[in-house]
């Protein structure tokens, strides 16, 4: 008897500790999503612009924020990660007035043509988070390219029109010729197959420029996403 | 008599459907979404852009109205089942958009002509505005390293239809079927 009486007891404390050990996991739990949760903000007309996009598309264009205000080394996870590498030599042009041209050193777009953005569909793994961004490319120009990773998404089976999101982005800087530049991704970040698809957005002029291609002297050479599984 | 202490053993259905369970086919669903920034045109003379929404359009009337991409599947030796092909964009013409799933197949290791087979059509209809088809298939794929998979887009029957006909993207989803897991094991304890 006293040993059931010590059961019951021993019962009602464990319910109690479990009772408080999930009270104090779900206030973890709501501190980390307040913390992980995704800001997307609209973007801004030239915003769209810069990015080749619509700025009439409105309420339909986002920025996702990302968190790279602190080492970049810090941000990236360090648990088991895998790699995804893209050749610069996958880029379409944004349309047909686009001409691109390539060589080793890289792929550019050409003086001349009147657009200047070209894209590279991205096939990444359901279910798996990236982590970082990385491009390599050759600036000597005085002007810059921008990588922007893009997601579009649509309702999942029904009719409807296209979200687009900016995930992350990357400028080339200054111009000492081949470069190579990081950008963690942290936020808005699983890639969902079965309602959205990811591509690679590259503008061969510096944001604000008028309608020019830097030509040869601005190459984008690879692009490199790590994620987990 | 306590049914729950009987040895497992000696119930046949119950070991039948544990069996049965241990010995059927698991399959992972997952799907791929090929997206319109990734659709070339068929002809290198052909001209193409992007509707407000950032769709794949072409552009003059006359023009090509064909674009191509590969479906990239998992590679041999993953078994697929491929389970629906479907559609997105807009559509505020006469005429129609659609997207066809094709494979294309030569010899393993000899030349040979390219065997196309058509497995799934899906399009635009009416004139609404935002567009979603899709047609469920199921379409065993097993031979990648003889075949390649491709969607063709059409943007318009007769010509090209301008910036009122889009595609915004197309999705293959498929099942992964793994092999039997404990077919073997079993079926050799028995037969031994």
């Amino acid at each position: 008897m006293k040993k059931h009486f010590l059961l019951t007891r021993l019962s009602k404390h464990a319910n109690f500790s479990l009772l408080l050990m999930a009270m104090a996991l779900g206030t973890y739990s709501s501190c980390v999503s307040a913390e992980k949760a995704p800001l997307r903000v609209p973007l801004t007309p030239t915003e769209a612009l810069n990015l080749g996009l619509d700025p009439g598309h409105d309420g339909m264009l986002f920025r996702v924020i990302q968190n790279s205000d602190g080492p970049i080394s810090s941000s990236i996870s360090k648990g088991q990660t895998l790699n995804y590498s893209v050749s610069a030599k996958e880029q379409r042009g944004v349309n047909s007035e686009v001409f691109l041209q390539d060589t080793a050193d890289g792929r550019w777009c050409a003086v001349g043509s009147t657009g200047f953005f070209a894209d590279i569909a991205l096939n990444l793994p359901s279910a798996s988070a990236l982590t970082s961004m990385r491009i390599w490319g050759f600036d000597v120009s005085s002007s810059d390219l921008t990588v922007s990773l893009i997601e579009r998404c649509t309702p999942n089976n029904q009719a409807g029109g296209v979200i687009t999101s900016v995930i992350a982005g990357l400028t080339s800087a200054g111009n000492a010729g081949n470069f190579s530049q990081i950008i963690p991704i942290v936020a808005n970040n699983t890639i969902d197959n079965d309602a959205c698809t990811y591509t690679l957005r590259t503008r061969f002029s510096t944001l604000g420029d008028g309608f020019v291609c830097a030509g040869t002297s601005l190459r984008l050479q690879k692009i490199r996403f790590s994620y987990a599984p | 008599m306590n049914f729950a202490s009987k040895p497992i053993a000696k119930r046949p259905l119950a070991l039948l459907l544990l069996l049965s369970i241990f010995t059927v086919n698991h399959a992972l669903a997952d799907q791929l979404s090929i997206d319109s920034r990734d659709f070339i045109p068929f002809f290198g003379d052909q001209i193409y852009g992007e509707s407000s929404a950032g769709n794949l359009v072409c552009v003059g009337g006359n023009g090509g109205k064909l674009f191509i991409a590969q479906v990239p599947l998992p590679p041999t030796p993953a078994q697929l089942d491929i389970r629906q092909l479907a559609i997105w964009g807009g559509d505020v013409s006469s005429t129609d958009a659609s997207a066809q799933l094709e494979r294309f197949c030569q010899n393993e290791f000899a030349p040979s002509t390219p065997i196309r087979t058509i497995i799934s059509n899906v399009s635009s209809s009416g004139s609404g505005g935002n567009y979603f088809d899709a047609a469920a298939l199921s379409f065993r794929v097993n031979d990648q390293q003889t075949c390649v998979y491709m969607v063709v887009v059409q943007l318009g029957l007769d010509g090209c239809s301008d910036s009122t006909l889009s595609v915004a993207r197309v999705r293959v989803r498929y099942d992964v079927v793994q092999p039997p897991v404990a077919d073997p094991i079993f079926k050799n304890g028995f037969e031994n």
